[in-house]
């Protein structure tokens, strides 16, 4: 039943099977060569500097940071919530104090994470967000001061 | 009263400098007005403290900051005050050694701040994450 449900949905690439998914969970590496990645990547590329792509972004990826669980992100959870207020506070002009390259690669997670087809598809119970979090966690290791500085400014500014 | 060293430093628990924090973090988790009135300019000095020894937790402890500033301003007020306790008394005794809390007896840093931190975070992530949810939804 599942599969017929799934062949109706249009799908980018190959639909992987449990234990391709697996390999994938095994190797988390993977999810920053994936094709997914580089979609999100060069999205990002394109449309970081428009604030009405960003904003729907923004919500886009709000509404599913409030339906996730969030366990598979572990402790930097909080720091994906920061993305998403960072990038809130952009598009709005309240906050520009961000490199490009910051900017860049934090709203390439955002895409990946709102992606539902990256490399382990999110519905895949248990394991769908394990791609995300890997993502998230390197995102966060290259995005650490930009986002330091942003909750800084969040706790001083106002 | 004379406080000792206690022997079992890295349990946050049997801490006295945690348990006093404890303490002070319960009246002020009574008294809204009391909180703002000494965190007010303390919250902002917060740029100051060295970041690296909290690593990850320190998107934590900026959010307990948040929650904290955002619970006596009236903006938000979906916290147990048992977990309100527990958050105020991890940053009174992480601002401590800064003499950022006035009225505040120093004491010696027995267990890292970090594992305080971490300590709060164990007992409260549910309420930290709902709050910054709270935040993602707020106009």
């Amino acid at each position: 039943m599942k599969k017929a449900k799934a062949k109706s949905k249009p799908r980018i690439g190959k639909k992987p099977g449990q234990k391709e998914i697996e390999r994938r969970v095994a190797r988390p590496k993977a999810a920053l060569r994936s094709e997914a990645f580089a979609r999100a990547l060069a999205d990002a590329k394109a449309h970081a500097n428009d604030p009405e792509r960003l904003r729907v972004l923004f919500e886009e990826a709000a509404r599913k940071a409030a339906a996730v669980p969030r366990d598979p992100f572990e402790d930097s959870w909080p720091y994906v919530q920061a993305m998403l207020r960072l990038v809130r506070a952009y598009f709005r002009g309240e906050y520009r104090n961000v490199s490009q390259e910051g900017l860049l690669w934090i709203v390439t997670a955002l895409n990946y994470f709102v992606d539902p087809f990256d490399l382990i598809p999110d519905e895949v119970p248990f394991l769908g967000l394990v791609d995300d979090a890997t993502v998230m966690t390197f995102t966060v290791a290259r995005t650490r001061q930009t986002l330091d500085d942003f909750m800084t400014w969040e706790i001083t500014a106002f | 009263m004379r406080r000792k060293r206690t022997a079992l430093p890295e349990d946050p628990k049997r801490n006295r400098a945690f348990a006093n924090a404890l303490a002070r973090a319960k009246s002020y988790a009574k008294d809204p007005k009391a909180l703002r009135a000494s965190f007010e300019q303390v919250v902002r000095k917060t740029g100051s403290i060295p970041k690296a020894p909290f690593k990850d937790l320190w998107s934590y402890f900026q959010v307990m900051l948040r929650l904290i500033r955002a619970y006596y301003r009236g903006d938000y007020r979906d916290v147990r005050i048992t977990n309100l306790v527990v958050i105020i008394g991890a940053i009174i005794y992480v601002l401590d050694p800064w003499d950022l809390i006035p009225d505040w007896i120093p004491v010696l840093g027995f267990v890292d701040d970090a594992t305080i931190v971490a300590f709060a975070v164990q007992k409260t992530r549910e309420t930290l994450d709902d709050f910054t949810a709270w935040e993602t939804r707020a106009p």
